[in-house]
């Protein structure tokens, strides 16, 4: 059962992992880049919130580091 | 079934005898079919009935402290000797014994329910090992629940990071959605929550797949001891 749920679950992470890079080649080979995305002021408050530096330091004052 | 196959499959449910009473058991069984005879061989196996039967026959009566006696007549000597009436009431007699037998090895619960009720009879010593091996049981069992606590609150930390990576691919989804003007943009916002998607995937999957085998695992192996200490004692 284990092993079974383990295959499906396996199965759908690589085929996603698959269109997550292949929607990212498109977008580089389309001429797109991240800083270019920084450019966007639509979406600039949601990569300062999902960026690794503003996720640690959430993480270390929610542990009151 | 044989003589042979009888006393072969007789020892090996002797379990509860120790070597040297086995030993006499087995004898005592040879003498009785060496009186009866080859031409009463079929005689005293239908008499005694399965090994299993006769296995159980043999500790019912050691625990209940009844002596264990191979020295009665074989069914060829009770034949002849028997009157008819004589007969009628050893037919009942073995009628209630086989129905006795075949109560104990029909119904093994019945059975163990029969040797629940044994240590009333029997000394003090043997309640004491039940409480004894009881108590190791629950110790193991509560260890055991201490112990997942402690793995289910370190699986649901690492769970948590994977719902946060879902909780992203859903911002990140909702942000290519309003910005599909910008192709570019909308298919890099697309991308990362995908890649976030699968990863929070495998993460929270793991997390369970991890707390769940570890902590049957655990109760598995707690019951195990339990059960090893109490057949110890």
């Amino acid at each position: 059962m284990m092993k079974k749920i383990w295959k499906i679950v396996a199965l759908t992470a690589v085929i996603v992992l698959l269109a997550g890079a292949v929607c990212i080649g498109v977008s580089y080979f389309l001429g797109g880049s991240v800083s270019s995305l920084y450019e966007n002021k639509g979406v600039l408050s949601l990569l300062d919130t999902f960026s690794p530096g503003n996720i640690i330091s959430s993480i270390t004052a929610f542990f009151g580091a | 079934m044989n003589r042979q196959q009888f006393l072969a499959e007789l020892s090996q449910y002797l379990t509860f005898f120790s070597p040297e009473e086995k030993t006499k058991i087995i004898s005592a069984y040879n003498e009785k079919f060496d009186a009866a005879g080859p031409e009463c061989e079929s005689a005293v196996l239908a008499e005694l009935g399965t090994p299993m039967m006769t296995a159980i026959d043999l500790k019912r009566r050691m625990e209940s402290g009844i002596k264990i006696s191979f020295g009665e007549k074989t069914p060829c000597e009770k034949a002849s000797d028997e009157t008819a009436s004589e007969f009628s009431v050893e037919t009942e007699t073995e009628a209630t014994l086989e129905s006795e037998n075949t109560e104990a090895s029909t119904a093994p619960a019945d059975y163990s329910e029969q040797e629940d009720e044994l240590p009333e009879t029997s000394p003090e010593a043997d309640p004491k090992k039940g409480k004894r091996s009881g108590a190791k049981l629950v110790f193991a069992l509560i260890g055991a629940s201490l112990l997942s606590l402690l793995i289910a609150a370190v699986f649901l930390a690492v769970a948590s990071v994977g719902v946060g990576a879902f909780t992203a691919m859903g911002y990140l989804l909702i942000a290519g959605l309003k910005n599909l003007l910008y192709l570019t943009d909308a298919l890099m916002l697309f991308g990362g929550g995908l890649v976030l998607f699968a990863l929070g995937l495998i993460i929270v999957w793991f997390a369970v797949w991890s707390a769940v085998s570890l902590i049957s695992k655990l109760f598995r192996g707690a019951c195990k001891k339990g059960s090893a200490a109490s057949e110890k004692e």
